[in-house]
């Protein structure tokens, strides 16, 4: 169990900087979740902490010690690779107890036996335990390395897109083992990942993160209810939120903010009617309906606009209809994609 | 009842990425055909090492003739030629290869040099090879792993003292040796071979360690393990196949070296390359003795390949591993 700092990081390849200037703290047992898209400096913040790689510039600290030059032996983490790292030339069953065997920590076998089985059946890989590591799919190679990372009780997880490999079912069995193991546990967990659903149902806390720096910090809640910029915004919601500009507004434009440059609103929030001669509404034109997802896809010249909608008749494609933005539930931003605090 | 509805082929029909069942038996009978004109000179030798040496030398030559161990016996021993009388006067033979040097007229004088010689090939040979892959492998993986000022240039630099042909250094090594102390000793020949052999293994081994991915022993790294000890139980398994053959090409060089071995050693150090051409018979050479120590020679590479061939054919398929 350990709380952890990044003060003032920076950690470049050659000309691109990964991680650029970071400044963060995760509190002791946190569920804490980094959330960006690719190449934002995902792997390298998790990677950083591991001690696999050294920052040019600034300090890491677990537990108020500085550990910025620590071999990673020393700082008692485990890591869940992004590319599954199976040893190939070991059984499952030895992959697994390879952490057990470390110099540091050697546990009697009898023990270790008893550990292995335990994550093997957590992770449903029991029937695999003898197989060779480079015989599995690469959902039982993943589920593998998670399993490598569980058998330990150490100071910290690093878990770098675990799930990603996976299908739906299994996905979604681990999401809520995982998140009841780590519960159970206490052990500070950092899991990186660029799906929005899996942040937003692991975290305790969420960092939204692009191009190597953090576009904001809160809780699940927070996040998606106050986006502080577009990039976040967009990030977060599915479908995303739509972004618009304020004459759709119609007569409330003037109830904007001064310097709104852009207004967004959530698809759940945008008003529908059919009826397209409803006077406050703006005429759109319907591009595609699901029944199934009941997204309403609607265009007005250029401007595209997604609204969840529960109408039991399918809105056919081309047909007029009315759509209102309330007020209330419209966010601004400003031309440097800032939000607007009202 | 419409099953089945088409009859099942009997003949099992090639995936479209499979070759056609003509491509292969050609490509097959071109392999045999090669094998075979490949072993034809091997194949001789080993005749002629279970011949006697008249049957050896005849002409028009026996492809089919008495076998017989007398050029293996002679390979052993020393023996002297005597008078009838004194062959009378000497005590019964003692053994079957005793009777044999009698057959032809000779006493057993006492053995030869070939196993010393014999023995120096194996410590030299496998002593510089295993010198060559520990150091090689160690090489290989700091380059390969870590940020080595001029790596390039430290690189470039290796393989090209392979460039010139080591016997055009041959004079300077001898004086070297000579002033050094360590002319006709094993330690000498060891050292030459390996560092001959230390560029091949570097660069072989560079390329093997390039392939296995870091992560492995990043992973090990955090799960508790210093870099060596991830090195030793992760990374060198990996590198299994990359070791055992550049082991077998390390070997195969300084196994067959000859000019080098003549040069630098005589008495003591001698390997057998050196030696078996100087097996000397009555009135010109033993090809029979010759053969045979010829075809005891080819045995220890042979070996040591076949014990290897597992990690060989992994070698082959290298490329096709998950990542
Ligand atoms: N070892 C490296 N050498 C050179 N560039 C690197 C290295 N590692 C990362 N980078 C670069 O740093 C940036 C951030 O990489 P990182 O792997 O941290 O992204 P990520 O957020 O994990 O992305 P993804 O979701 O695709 O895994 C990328 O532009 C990447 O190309
Ligand atoms: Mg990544």
């Amino acid at each position: 169990m350990a709380s952890l700092t990044f003060a003032a990081v920076t950690k470049s390849f050659g000309p691109v900087r990964a991680v650029d200037g970071l400044d963060l703290s995760i509190r002791d047992g946190e569920f804490f979740v980094i959330l960006g898209p690719s190449g934002a400096g995902k792997t390298t913040s998790l990677r950083l902490l591991a001690g696999l790689e050294t920052p040019d510039h600034g300090k890491i600290f677990m537990d108020g010690r500085d550990v910025t030059g620590l071999h990673p032996a020393a700082r008692d983490v485990a890591f869940v690779f992004q590319q599954y790292s199976l040893y190939p030339h070991l059984s499952v069953r030895d992959n697994i107890a390879f952490p057990l065997r470390a110099p540091g920590r050697r546990l009697p076998e009898t023990e270790i036996a008893v550990k292995v089985a335990e994550v093997a059946a957590l992770l449903h890989i029991e029937s695999k335990l003898d197989s060779k590591a480079t015989t599995l799919s690469g959902g039982e190679m993943q589920r593998v390395a998670i399993g490598r990372a569980l058998v330990r009780q150490p100071q910290l997880f690093l878990m770098d897109e675990p799930l990603s490999s996976l299908d739906a079912k299994l996905r979604e069995e681990l999401r809520v083992e995982l998140k009841r193991l780590q519960r159970r546990l206490g052990t500070t967990l950092v899991y990186v990942t660029h799906d929005q659903v899996e942040a937003l149902t692991l975290a305790d806390r969420i960092a939204v993160m692009e191009a190597g720096r953090i576009g904001q910090i809160g809780t699940p809640e927070h996040i998606y209810d106050r986006p502080e910029t577009l990039a976040v915004a967009r990030r977060l919601g599915s479908p995303p939120m739509n972004i618009l500009t304020p004459a759709v507004l119609g007569p409330d434009s003037s109830h904007v903010p001064a310097a709104t440059a852009h207004v967004a609103i959530r698809p759940e929030d945008v008003r529908v009617s059919v009826d397209a001669l409803t006077p406050a509404g703006q005429v759109f034109r319907a591009i595609e309906h699901s029944l199934v997802t009941r997204i309403l896809v609607a265009e007005q010249g250029d401007l595209e606009v997604r609204a969840l909608v529960r109408a039991d008749q399918p809105i056919l494609p081309g047909q007029d209809i009315g759509i209102t933005f309330p007020l209330a539930h419209c966010q601004f931003f400003d031309r440097s994609g800032n939000r607007i605090s009202a | 009842m419409s099953w089945p509805l088409k009859p099942m082929p009997l003949t099992p029909v090639p995936g479209p990425l499979e070759p056609r069942p003509w491509t292969r038996r050609i490509a097959g009978m071109l392999v045999i055909a090669y094998a075979l004109i490949s072993l034809i000179p091997l194949a001789w030798i080993v005749l002629t090492s279970f011949r006697t040496p008249e049957d050896a030398i005849s002409y028009p030559p026996k492809v089919l003739a008495e076998p017989s161990l007398v050029g293996y016996v002679n390979l052993f021993t020393t023996r002297t030629r005597v008078t009838p009388e004194q062959m009378a006067a000497a005590p019964p033979a003692q053994s079957w290869y005793e009777s044999l040097i009698r057959d032809q007229g000779m006493l057993m004088a006492g053995p030869s040099r070939f196993f010393d010689r014999y023995v120096n090939s194996l410590i030299v040979g496998f002593g510089s090879t295993f010198l060559a892959i520990v150091l090689g492998t160690m090489t290989a993986y700091a380059l390969s792993r870590f940020k080595v000022p001029g790596k390039n240039d430290l690189l470039f630099f290796i393989l090209s003292t392979r460039m010139m042909p080591p016997i055009a250094i041959a004079i300077p090594v001898f004086l070297m040796y000579r002033e050094v102390g360590l002319n006709d000793t094993y330690l000498g020949l060891t050292l030459l071979y390996t560092v001959v052999n230390l560029s091949l293994s570097v660069w072989l081994l560079k390329g093997f360690m390039d392939e296995i991915p870091r992560e492995y022993e990043e992973a090990a790294m955090v799960d508790g393990y210093s870099r060596f000890q991830a090195f030793i139980k992760i990374v060198l398994p990996q590198a299994a196949t990359g070791i055992a053959t550049t082991s077998i090409f390390c070997l195969i060089f300084a196994w067959n070296e000859y000019a080098f071995a003549l040069l630098l050693t005589s008495g003591n150090a001698q390997t057998a390359p050196p030696f078996i051409p100087t097996i000397i018979g009555e009135g010109g050479l033993d090809w029979a003795a010759m053969a045979a120590g010829t075809t005891l020679f080819l045995l220890p590479v042979l070996v040591f390949t076949v014990l290897l061939r597992k990690h060989l054919l992994r070698g082959i398929t290298f490329g096709a591993i998950r990542k």
